[in-house]
């Protein structure tokens, strides 16, 4: 169980401690935060300490000893602070690990050495849970600035190996990507330990011009109308152009301000910035290739202006475990919206998915008790619902499968690897056989992960077959629970014979997990049919 | 107030050389003692303090510039001169004021002291009877503690104690030139020998008394020539902090080595033979320069014990003992009423007890979950001290940075550090590289709401001792985002993270210089658009070029600016053309001048900040120090009628002339400002006595409080 699922069920109360770590690739940073007044994060403590972990992995491919050393340090004086507050639940304790551990050959290696010496516990995150993170730190500028949910904007973050781009539309998520163009790649890309500034601008406009075709390509041909640039970089430029911003949360930048500040940075030695900016060596000489990518983005879009914020994906973090439905219900209709989006790339029947979808998240709360499932989950069964057809368009012969591929596949936004696996499972299961330990994907989970997996594909099967007729019919119902059955109470709307074998059919899975059989029943005296 | 025409600067460039410049402060503290207008006590205390000062400059300032010049450096200071250069002036200026310390001594204070009944006996006025006490004296407690040594070179004697006097002797022997011995007089541990007298109290002088009883140790023998003198060492040792991988280890190798590190200063009576000087000087490689014949006591610092003697106090000025606040109620728990709006207190008119209190309290108080502490000098038997451990060892998170590069404290933080440790605090030994001057103490409290931090921020250590006798602001605050701040402050002192931005406060040495040249520029802005500028502050001293050229520049713009600055001041006030619209005014009176106050005047805004940063490039580029700002209106309007009232002191207030000597300001001796503050303080509390509720205040049981 990671941090986040553990405080699921009772979310945190007012006042309640929590710290997340962020394992980047020029530094580890901690958040220490409570819930404030109207679930509001208040931060009590932001720490950070320089590694070299991107310079290692991006150069070398792995972690280098001494720098593994650095990182227990920074991860025990990190412990020390929390022991200040107290603050010793594992649960309330959340540490993440980005790009530059990820792509590490001794990542695993890393990552004992870090829990044996600290009792850590850290989390690779891929790419699109970072997307994710992003979006989530955001979000409370999309609530609060109107400008911000209108139009194509282009969600920025530059780090050391890395840029997040997260698209939307008046405030829907479009895409998300992530690049391999941060701060500290650019050096080994631009060939040499200390590169000349020309060299890494004329490296950055080739990334960029690269990036921006794939970005035109997500938006349908569209430009962005606005881009909102994160990171501890933006905050320093924002502070640095516009003093009297001071506590402002957005400032409005004019791309060649950045970028003109990008090239003075990058034309200092980092030496001298450590020494007038009283920065730390690795931030000093991020800050100079950040900027100008930022700038150079913004250029290459057409867009004269950057909005800058100092959020990060630490922010991100904080609103996840803070959130006690873990993702928000703005968040969960993004992730829907994304399924949408994907269903209609492969032609799926959206009324019959969605019509199932209702159907699938009202017994989901109807057996709540029973299934004791977190409200995570009934975002990820409606995410299978949405799906469950979409292997149609490839053949419909064993449509179920290709459904699984499919989404296997694809880039659905807010999403993990562990998550999207779990969709594609339950999609799987909505017809043919049934969970088996000896299919290779169901085997390989974990017990637990493979009994969610059953619960939610037996309320999916059920679902589906109450639209059999793909026709919508049944739209007024009841659902009642009775010894050993669940009870559909239908609102009459005709014969509800092809429904009625639908859901003898495929309610084996339903009873065989939750042992219920399921009953369909005409209101007003029509005759019912125990199945 | 030239003193005979020798007070002055040194050369006439933009900025007064610093060591000349604090030698004229060690003068305005002589300028008490001969003030006839202090108790005779008083003047006797400040004639020792000019003393002491004088020993700790000279083993500090001095020993600094004779490393310098002996490692042949050529540069020149901010001033324009060179190690040689200042040691020559700061000679010719020590020589002086030495001069002057003696004259008064022997012409005003000895015959004064013996009018008020404290008379010093001679030996050939010695009654047969007192000289009777006195062999028993020596007999029971001097002669078996003092064993005198062969002088000799150092490597093969042990090291003569720095500051400490000695007894030369030399004694007739076969061979040429008799043989010298030295009698170490410390080993006595006591500077003075009441005897007994009737209606007066008579003392004998410890080195007047040993020579009486020589022959005790060498029978037979004659004494050529006996006479006492006195070593200064070079105390400019820092431990090297990269190569002592144990600092506690490395601070005791500095305090070994500074046992025998060079003598620079040579103090010897002034009756004492040539021949005995010249051996000396041999022994101990002093040159003339360093040698300091004296006519009268040596050690006059020595003199403290007697001017805190019991009795006699219609000598001395009349207490003043601290008030307690009016905005401070000792019914109510400290943590409450910070709760409810900061507090400001000025010690030590008002009493440091509500700072110790906090402390003591939050190691009680069952909600606290940490106490971080910064403690640069604290007194012996600190009551913070133990409050600290105490919470340690009950459960709550205690973090105390002992500083134990604090000069002449290391040996005594030692002590502390081991304390603390052993009662489960966690001790951080300062920071690398950095002396750690910030005072600042933070109580994390889980409360309903959530966490909050309570803030202290002084500008005087945690010492209740010296809280006494100095003046200092203190703050309590519980102001979330300076209270993440001070955090902030903590986790990079304690080696937690890299210091971050901050929003509110700023830390030495990130930016604090930057932070006051911005100040200093919104003023110079908004003058040169016509508008009001004024900056006041008060400080210990100010020796920062780059602040100082920037304080021109203001000036040159037309700000006001008023400078209260006890001790050094490298700043040239009121030249014209440079300095036009500057004042600068130091005030030494019976409490050490020690709060550090800014002012800026902010077209209206008045931003008011207090610090623990002198203007020096110590304590902006080698220090931890803190810039805090005072933003509730009743603590700044507190903190501006303080500074205002001293920048007005014509008592105890001496003016900087563009010379760089000090002038008087035509006396009107109700303008005092230290008075003033101590009458406000007591009106204060007296007003607040009188509106109290004159309902009786019954004890409640214990469940009674929480009603």
């Amino acid at each position: 169980m990671t941090a986040v699922e553990h405080n699921m069920h009772e979310g945190f109360r007012k006042g309640s401690l929590m710290a997340v770590i962020d394992i980047g690739s020029t530094a580890i940073r901690m958040a220490v935060a409570e819930r404030g007044e109207e679930g509001v994060v208040r931060t009590l403590d932001t720490l950070q300490q320089s590694v070299s972990l991107g310079k290692d992995v991006f150069s070398r491919g792995c972690i280098e000893n001494a720098t593994i050393e650095k990182c227990v340090d920074a991860l025990r004086s990190f412990r020390r602070v929390l022991d200040g507050f107290h603050l010793v639940d594992p649960g309330s304790i959340h540490a993440v690990a980005t790009c530059a551990v990820r792509e590490a050959a001794n990542r695993d290696a890393f990552l004992d050495r870090l829990y044996i010496a600290t009792r850590i516990t850290v989390d690779m995150l891929d790419a699109t849970e970072v997307n994710r993170l992003t979006y989530l730190a955001v979000q409370p500028l999309l609530v609060k600035h109107d400008a911000l949910r209108r139009g194509r904007l282009l969600v920025i973050e530059v780090g050391g190996g890395s840029t997040e781009v997260i698209g939307l539309e008046d405030g829907q998520v479009q895409f998300s990507q992530t690049f391999d163009l941060g701060a500290l790649r650019l050096r080994e890309a631009a060939e040499g330990e200390r590169p000349s500034a020309r060299r890494v601008m004329r490296t950055v406009e080739n990334q960029v011009r690269m990036a921006v075709s794939h970005i035109h390509q997500y938006f349908h041909g569209e430009e962005p109308v606005r881009v909102l640039a994160l990171g501890g970089e933006m905050r320093l430029a924002a502070h640095e152009l516009r003093p009297d911003a001071e506590g402002m949360d957005i400032v409005v930048l004019p791309y060649e301000e950045i970028a003109g500040m990008g090239r003075r940075m990058l034309q200092q030695s980092a030496e001298d910035l450590v020494r007038t900016r009283h920065l730390s060596f690795p931030d000093a000489e991020a800050l100079g290739p950040a900027l100008f990518t930022c700038a150079q983005f913004a250029h290459e879009l057409g867009i004269e202006e950057v909005s800058a914020c100092g959020v990060s994906m630490r922010d991100g973090l904080l609103a996840e475990m803070l959130s006690s439905t873990y993702w928000t219900g703005d968040f969960s209709r993004q992730i829907i919206h994304s399924a949408i989006e994907l269903g209609e790339k492969y032609s799926f029947d959206r009324a019959h998915a969605l019509q199932v979808t209702r159907i699938a998240c009202r017994l989901f709360d109807a057996m709540q008790d029973e299934h004791g499932c977190t409200p995570r989950h009934r975002v990820l069964l409606e995410v299978a619902s949405v799906l469950h057809d979409i292997g149609a368009h490839i053949s419909n012969r064993s449509h179920h499968k290709h459904s699984m591929y499919l989404i296997r596949n694809s880039d659905l936004f807010g999403l993990s690897e562990r998550d999207v696996e779990l969709c594609a499972l339950v999609a799987r299961y909505h017809r043919k056989a049934l969970p088996s330990i000896r299919h290779l994907e169901f085997g390989q989970l974990t017990r637990g992960r493979r009994m969610t997996t059953a619960k939610l594909a037996a309320i999916l099967r059920l679902a589906d077959a109450l639209d059999r007729g793909h026709n919508q019919r049944i739209e007024q119902y009841e659902i009642g629970l009775a010894k050993g059955r669940i009870v559909f109470t239908v609102n009459a709307v005709g014969d509800l014979t092809l429904e009625e074998l639908a859901v003898a059919e495929k309610g084996d899975l339903f009873e065989q997990i939750y042992g219920r059989t399921p009953v369909l029943k005409a209101r007003d005296g029509q005759a019912g049919h125990a199945l | 107030m030239k003193q005979d025409g020798r007070g002055g600067s040194g050369g006439g460039g933009r900025l007064i050389n610093r060591e000349l410049s604090w030698l004229e402060f060690n003068q305005r503290v002589l300028e008490e003692a001969r003030d006839e207008g202090n108790p005779l006590l008083e003047r006797l205390k400040f004639l020792a303090i000019s003393a002491s000062n004088l020993d700790e400059f000279y083993m500090v300032r001095v020993g600094e510039l004779v490393r310098m010049d002996r490692h042949g450096y050529r540069q020149r200071g901010p001033s324009g001169m060179t190690p040689k250069q200042q040691l020559r002036a700061i000679n010719r200026r020590i020589r002086a004021i030495v001069a002057d310390q003696y004259t008064l001594y022997r012409a005003e204070l000895v015959p004064a002291l013996a009018a008020a009944g404290i008379r010093r006996v001679k030996p050939a006025e010695l009654s047969v009877a007192q000289h009777e006490y006195l062999r028993q004296v020596f007999e029971n407690e001097l002669h078996p503690v003092i064993s005198p040594m062969p002088a000799g070179n150092e490597h093969r004697i042990s090291p003569l104690l720095n500051l400490r006097m000695y007894l030369a002797v030399r004694l007739d022997s076969d061979g040429a030139g008799g043989e010298t011995l030295l009698i170490p007089l410390v080993a006595a541990n006591r500077r003075f020998i009441l005897l007994p007298a009737i209606g007066e109290v008579q003392y004998i002088r410890i080195e007047d008394v040993v020579p009486l009883f020589l022959e005790q140790w060498f029978p037979g023998r004659t004494v050529m020539d006996a006479a006492p003198f006195r070593i200064t060492r070079n105390a400019d040792i820092a431990v090297r902090e990269d190569l002592a991988a144990d600092l506690l280890a490395g601070m005791e190798d500095v305090l070994e080595a500074r046992k025998v590190s060079p003598c620079i200063r040579l103090e010897v009576a002034g009756d004492m033979s040539h021949p005995l000087q010249e051996f000396l000087k041999g022994m101990l490689a002093v040159g003339d320069d360093h040698v300091f014949p004296v006519d009268g006591p040596l050690g006059l610092c020595d003199f403290m014990t007697l001017a805190v003697m019991a009795g006699f106090d219609a000598l001395r000025d009349e207490p003043w003992p601290p008030r307690p606040s009016p905005d401070v109620d000792l019914q109510v728990p400290l943590i409450d009423q910070i709760a409810a709006r900061d507090i400001l207190l000025v010690h030590p008119y008002e009493s440091f007890d509500p700072v110790v209190r906090f402390v003591e309290e939050a190691a009680e108080d069952p909600d606290v979950l940490a106490i971080k502490q910064v403690l640069y000098r604290t007194s012996s038997e600190s009551a913070i001290v133990e409050a600290l451990a105490q919470a340690a060892e009950r459960g709550k998170t205690v973090t105390a940075l002992v500083e134990l590069k604090a000069r002449f404290d290391e040996a005594r933080n030692m002590g502390r550090a081991r304390r603390l440790e052993q009662a489960g605090v966690q001790v951080i030994y300062g920071v690398k590289r950095l002396k750690t001057h910030a005072k600042l103490c933070v109580v994390v409290r889980r409360e309903p709401q959530g966490i909050v931090r309570y803030l202290h921020f002084g500008t005087g250590n945690y010492n209740e001792a010296t809280a006494r006798l100095y003046t200092d602001i203190s703050l309590f605050t519980c102001d979330p985002v300076l209270g993440r701040d001070a955090s902030a402050v903590f986790n990079a002192i304690t080696g937690c993270s890299e210091p971050r931005p901050m929003p509110r406060l700023v830390m030495a040495p990130f930016g604090l210089r930057e932070a006051i040249i911005e100040q200093i520029d919104g003023e110079i802005i908004r003058s040169r658009q016509g508008q009001r500028a004024m900056i006041m502050a008060k400080l210990n001293a100010l020796a920062d070029p780059e602040i100082i050229e920037k304080l021109y520049q203001a000036s040159e713009a037309g700000v006001r600016i008023q400078l209260n600055v006890r001790g050094i001041c490298c700043l040239r006030a009121g030249v014209p053309g440079l300095s036009d619209h500057i004042s600068v005014v130091s005030i030494v009176d019976r409490f050490l001048e020690h709060a550090r106050v800014l002012y800026f005047y902010q077209g209206g805004a008045e931003k008011v900040f207090i610090t623990s940063a002198d203007w020096m490039p110590r304590n902006l580029d080698r220090r931890v120090e803190l810039l805090v700002p005072v933003d509730d209106p009743a603590c700044r309007r507190k903190l501006v009628r303080m500074l205002r009232t001293q920048l007005n002191d014509q008592c105890k207030g001496r003016i900087l002339q563009p010379d760089g000597t000090y002038a008087r300001p035509p006396e009107r001796r109700e303008r005092r400002s230290q008075w003033i503050l101590y009458r406000e303080a007591c009106e204060a509390v007296d007003r607040r006595l009188q509106t109290r509720p004159t309902m009786l205040e019954p004890h409640l049981p214990q469940d009674g409080a929480s009603m």
